[in-house]
C-alpha cells in the first residue's frame, strides 16, 4: 500500500512540475528501505512510460524542437552510458552519500528559484 | 544572458554551424544531463529545462517538452544498463508507474488552486532534509 501512496505523491509534485522524480529515490530507500542502485533503478524505469505519454503530447502541441533534441540527446546518451555504468561499479553506501549531496543542491536551487512567468 | 544563440538554426531549415563553442556548449550540457541521469536514476530536467531556458535562449514550454523527448531515449539507455546489473525491482516499478501517472494528472489539475511558489519553498526544504538524512 506505502509503494502506491509514494507513487502518487510524487506523481502529484511531477504533475505540479515540481520534479517528483528527485524526491522518489529518497522515498524508496528512507521509507521502504530499497537498496539505493535498486531505488534508482525503479525510478528510471517507472519513468520511462510516463515520460513516452508526456513526449506524444508535446509532439501534438509542437513543443518539441527536434533538431536540438538531436544535437543535446548525442551528449546525454553518452552521459547515461558512462553514469549508469559508473553508478554500478560503486557501492551503495557511496552513492547514497552522492546522492544526498545532489539533493542538498537540488533543495538549495528549488528554496532560492523564482517561478517562471509562463506556463 | 545566453551563451550561444541557436534560434536561427533550429527554427529554419538551415543546418547548425558546428563551431567550437556549439559543440562544446551543446555537448557539456547533454553529458551532464546523461550523467545524472545514469548515475543518480532520476530525470535530469531539473538540470536541463534551466541550462535550456538560461543558456539556449528557449521558451519555457519549448524547453519542457524538448527535455522530456531528450531524456526519454537517454532514461532507456540507464534502465537496460540498471537491469543488466540486475539493479530493477519491475513489480515495484509498475506500481510506481501506475500510481504516479494518476499522481501526474492530479498534480497538473491541480496546478491553477495550488500556490506552487510556497510549496516550492517547502519542497526545497524537504529535499535538503532527505539529502542531509541521506549524507549521514
Amino acid at each position: 500500500m506505502l509503494i502506491y501512496i509514494i507513487g502518487l505523491l510524487m506523481g502529484i509534485l511531477s504533475g505540479l512540475a515540481m520534479g517528483g522524480g528527485t524526491l522518489l529515490v529518497p522515498a524508496l530507500v528512507i521509507l521502504m528501505n530499497i537498496p539505493q542502485h535498486t531505488a534508482q533503478g525503479i525510478c528510471l524505469a517507472a519513468f520511462i512510460p510516463t515520460a513516452a505519454v508526456a513526449v506524444i503530447t508535446h509532439l501534438k502541441q509542437k513543443n518539441i524542437k527536434l533538431k536540438l533534441t538531436l544535437y543535446l540527446a548525442i551528449g546525454a546518451l553518452l552521459g547515461a552510458f558512462l553514469g549508469a555504468t559508473w553508478a554500478n561499479h560503486v557501492d551503495a553506501p557511496l552513492l547514497r552519500k552522492i546522492f544526498g549531496v545532489f539533493l542538498v543542491l537540488m533543495g538549495i536551487y528549488e528554496f532560492f528559484s523564482k517561478p517562471t512567468q509562463e506556463k | 544572458m545566453k551563451f550561444i544563440n541557436l534560434n536561427k538554426f533550429i527554427d529554419s531549415k538551415e543546418p547548425l554551424k558546428l563551431t567550437y563553442k556549439n559543440i562544446v556548449v551543446l555537448g557539456l550540457i547533454g553529458i551532464i544531463t546523461g550523467l545524472i541521469n545514469g548515475l543518480l536514476g532520476i530525470g535530469g530536467g531539473t538540470i536541463l529545462i534551466p541550462a535550456m531556458v538560461f543558456l539556449l535562449g528557449q521558451k519555457q514550454h519549448i524547453a519542457h517538452g524538448t527535455s522530456l523527448s531528450i531524456i526519454l531515449p537517454t532514461a532507456i539507455v540507464s534502465t537496460f544498463i540498471y537491469q543488466a546489473n540486475s539493479h530493477i525491482d519491475w513489480a515495484l516499478a509498475l506500481k510506481i508507474a501506475i500510481s504516479g501517472m494518476l499522481g501526474g494528472y492530479l498534480g497538473a489539475r491541480l496546478m491553477q488552486y495550488i500556490p506552487a511558489r510556497h510549496l516550492r519553498k517547502l519542497f526545497g526544504i524537504f529535499m535538503a532534509a532527505a539529502g542531509i538524512r541521506m549524507i549521514f
